[in-house]
């Protein structure tokens, strides 16, 4: 039996709908146990074990199409409040756990087929339980050169991160995953069965091609919300290049940031730079270390109350002896076009006084059995090492208990990567919290952001400090005009009042959609903010 | 590098229970939720063998006819290929750095596999201090072996048989673990195995 209800409803009528619902996928795909319930608790939160944790009903794992949709029909006739989740956990925006506590988790894991990859047109057709590992492993048994654009560590669902609008990294028009799907299959709340874009035509060969259909494009109302169970998306791939090779930018003095910042964005904006790149301090790097003093000169300058001027940065960066930037960039491609981009940055950057550029050899495709195991870091590979951030850390004296990201994006200014780091830094200090991650600035197209891995331990009072930054981080990201483009379950009302333009306007159209939509609020209620009417705040 | 025999350490975090006054840490106060371990066998036992210890530990486990497979720093094929087709049936257990065995704890919780044993083991020059989270009868059986002056790898082999014996499991675990003693290495031993309702398939 369940230990925890979905809100207002009887133990009678959630009894009956899981009746009905093992009916439908058989008893042995229905979990109500407290042992069955703890894997879909999030391991990752900051209220494990406290009062207020969102905890789920139990979970139902259907394996198909039609298990879906008698499941919909099920929940909506009872007005059970559904959680859907595909593979992988999302670890550190809420994992599985519902943000309705009480609602039952419609695991999608069992739907992992992977319907078609067209290696000529560069796409897959998948359900939401294929996994990168999946999708990968499917690729290199078939020889198909195409790669699979993954998140570390790839246990995550192409499907599932593409709707959170999670990011990966080959290059940065793509580099937010939903900007790769192409069509859409869809069960709404009442077990209807919709196909967006070209697929909304029986029969068409487009529907992986061509993204945007015919009319409106209402593709974006599945993605960060919770309109309808998402059960099939066409996916766009990325082909084997014929060359790889990554450079570093190393670029010394502290205030030549303004100098590098509007080379980088021509350089992204002539075709030169296709990658997202991270820009990071190694100097700064080094205060995170366990051995850094508490009083030592990079928290002096962070806990000052204004923004330190160039000047005192340079002093600092100089009196650590590292260079202040560096800049990892990846180029792939054909192999003299990537050494001629390669040329062209070292050119512009160059002119910089005291930059200097480090390359790693060319890596060229395809690759021989011996090269694949021989390279060091396959960036096409994906791999469960990338959890080793989860284990205890060089700037954390305590094995992590997991973390929670903060993800706030800003433009691409020398400005603004200045201001983001001393404001979100000096927040964390406030509160007494250090994370290496406020140090790397993430850049592609035309912003740049931070992803915050907030440590999480086991003591419940330095949880509650989290917690408490973690709203503040969200405060002083909308005054300075930072928003998130991703968020913690836990912090998503928070998040999404801050997109608060014209008395909530943005947040009052998608209410109306979903009371139509959706008029039961079944479908993840409270995911991005979006609340049925029944549960809404006045 | 020679192996220490246990030292029984008291845990920073962890309730005290069944040991008295010896104090191996164990945080069993919410952890014996009990359930029928479905599958009371071993499917296979992972090693790393970069380590003295965890050599000792494979080759415990192959001398009494259990298959094993060595790992180093990347488990994702081993997972792949092998362990997660079969932990659903009969537990894999192993002993690999902290970062390894969070990875496969965390695919095994994915696929409904518990961990029903889970032990850091801070390896210093002198000394290993180990914190563990098991079962009691797993436990009893490591304190069996570790009075008698046995490694603790042997104390560690005895534990898991006696995990996969006996038909109950610990269950909610977390990872964190107590600070780390300067220079001291880290290995953790673990046991996941179908304990939940969840690992009946997929």
């Amino acid at each position: 039996m369940s230990t925890k209800l979905p809100p207002g409803l009887d133990q009678g009528t959630f009894d009956l709908a899981i009746k009905e619902m093992a009916a439908v996928v058989g008893s042995e795909w229905v979990f109500t146990s407290a042992d069955d319930i703890d894997l879909y608790r999030d391991p990752y939160s900051p209220r494990r074990g406290q009062p207020d944790e969102s905890i789920p009903s139990g979970a139902v794992a259907p394996d198909d199409l039609e298990e879906v949709q008698a499941i919909m029909r099920i929940a909506n006739k009872h007005r059970v409040p559904i959680y859907p989740v595909s593979t992988g956990r999302n670890l550190g925006y809420g994992g599985a756990a519902p943000v309705l506590s009480g609602s039952l988790v419609l695991d999608l894991k069992r739907m992992n087929r992977i319907i078609e990859v067209n290696e000529e047109q560069a796409y897959a057709i998948v359900e939401p339980g294929v996994s990168y590992f999946d999708l990968y492993r499917y690729l290199q048994d078939n020889k198909i050169r195409l790669w699979v654009d993954f998140p570390g560590p790839g246990w995550g669902s192409p499907m599932g991160n593409a709707l959170d609008r999670g990011i990966g990294g080959y290059r940065y028009e793509t580099s937010i995953h939903w900007t790769q799907h192409c069509g859409l299959e869809a069960v709404l709340a009442n077990g209807d069965l919709v196909r967006t874009g070209m697929g909304a035509m029986p029969n068409a060969k487009t529907w992986p091609v061509f993204k945007y259909g015919l009319g409106p494009d209402i593709d974006g109302l599945f993605s960060q919300s919770n309109f309808g169970v998402v059960t099939k998306m066409g996916f766009r791939m990325t082909r084997e290049p014929q060359a790889l090779m990554s450079g570093t930018v190393i670029i010394s003095r502290h205030s030549d940031i303004h100098k590098a910042i509007p080379v980088l964005r021509q350089l992204i904006d002539q075709d030169i730079l296709r990658c997202a790149f991270g820009l990071m301090s190694p100097a700064v790097e080094d205060a995170y270390k366990l051995d850094y003093p508490e009083d030592g000169p990079f928290w002096k300058l962070m806990e000052r109350t204004e923004q330190p001027s160039d000047a005192e940065y340079d002093a600092f960066f100089t009196a650590a002896g590292k260079p202040a930037w560096t800049a990892l960039m990846t180029f792939m491609g054909v192999e003299e076009v990537i050494l001629a981009q390669w040329a062209t940055v070292k050119k512009w950057l160059g002119v910089i006084d005291g930059v200097s550029f480090q390359e790693m050899p060319i890596t060229r495709f395809p690759l021989s059995e011996e090269q694949r195991a021989n390279t060091p870091m396959k960036i096409w590979e994906p791999s469960l090492s990338a959890f080793a951030m989860g284990t205890r850390v060089q700037g954390w004296p305590n094995a992590s208990a997991g973390h929670i990201f903060f993800s706030p994006i800003y433009p691409m200014t020398s400005h603004d990567i200045l201001r983001a780091r001393f404001e979100f830094t000096h927040v964390l200090r406030r509160h007494k919290l250090r994370t290496v991650d406020a140090n790397m600035a993430v850049l592609a197209d035309r912003y740049g952001g931070i992803i915050m891995g907030l440590r999480l331990t086991q003591d419940a009072e330095e949880n509650a400090r989290v917690r408490a930054a973690y709203l503040d981080l969200v405060k002083v990201g909308a005054e300075l005009g930072y928003a998130e483009y991703r968020t913690h379950a836990m912090f998503m009302d928070d998040v999404v009042d801050t997109f608060s333009f014209n008395n909530h306007a943005l947040l009052r159209l998608t209410e109306t959609l979903k009371d139509a939509i959706d008029p039961n609020g079944i479908i993840s209620a409270g995911r991005y903010g979006v609340w049925p009417k029944y549960l809404r705040k006045s | 590098m020679t192996m220490s025999k246990p030292v029984l350490a008291l845990s920073r975090r962890g309730a005290i229970a069944g040991l008295g006054a010896t104090g191996v840490g164990l945080a069993v106060a919410d952890r014996l939720a009990s359930r029928p371990l479905a599958g009371a066998s071993l499917y296979k036992i992972v090693y790393d063998d970069r380590e003295v210890e965890g050599r000792h530990f494979g080759a415990r486990f192959a001398a009494a006819g259990f298959a094993t497979a060595t790992v180093g720093d990347d488990p994702t094929w081993l997972w792949f290929d092998d362990l997660h087709h079969h932990w659903r049936r009969a537990g894999v257990a192993g002993l690999t750095t902290p970062a390894v065995a969070l990875s496969l704890k965390l695919m095994a919780e994915l696929a409904g596999v518990r961990a029903v044993i889970w032990g850091l083991h801070q390896i210093g020059l002198g000394r290993t201090s180990h914190d563990l989270s098991a079962t009691k009868p797993a436990l009893a059986a490591w304190k069996r072996q570790a009075d008698a002056g046995a490694a603790w790898t042997e104390a560690l082999h005895g534990m898991i048989v006696a995990a996969a014996a006996q038909p109950t499991a610990a269950a909610r675990f977390t990872h964190a673990s107590g600070a780390r003693e300067d220079g001291a290495r880290e290995m953790v031993s673990w046991m996941l195995a179908p304990v939940s309702k969840g690992s009946a398939g997929t």
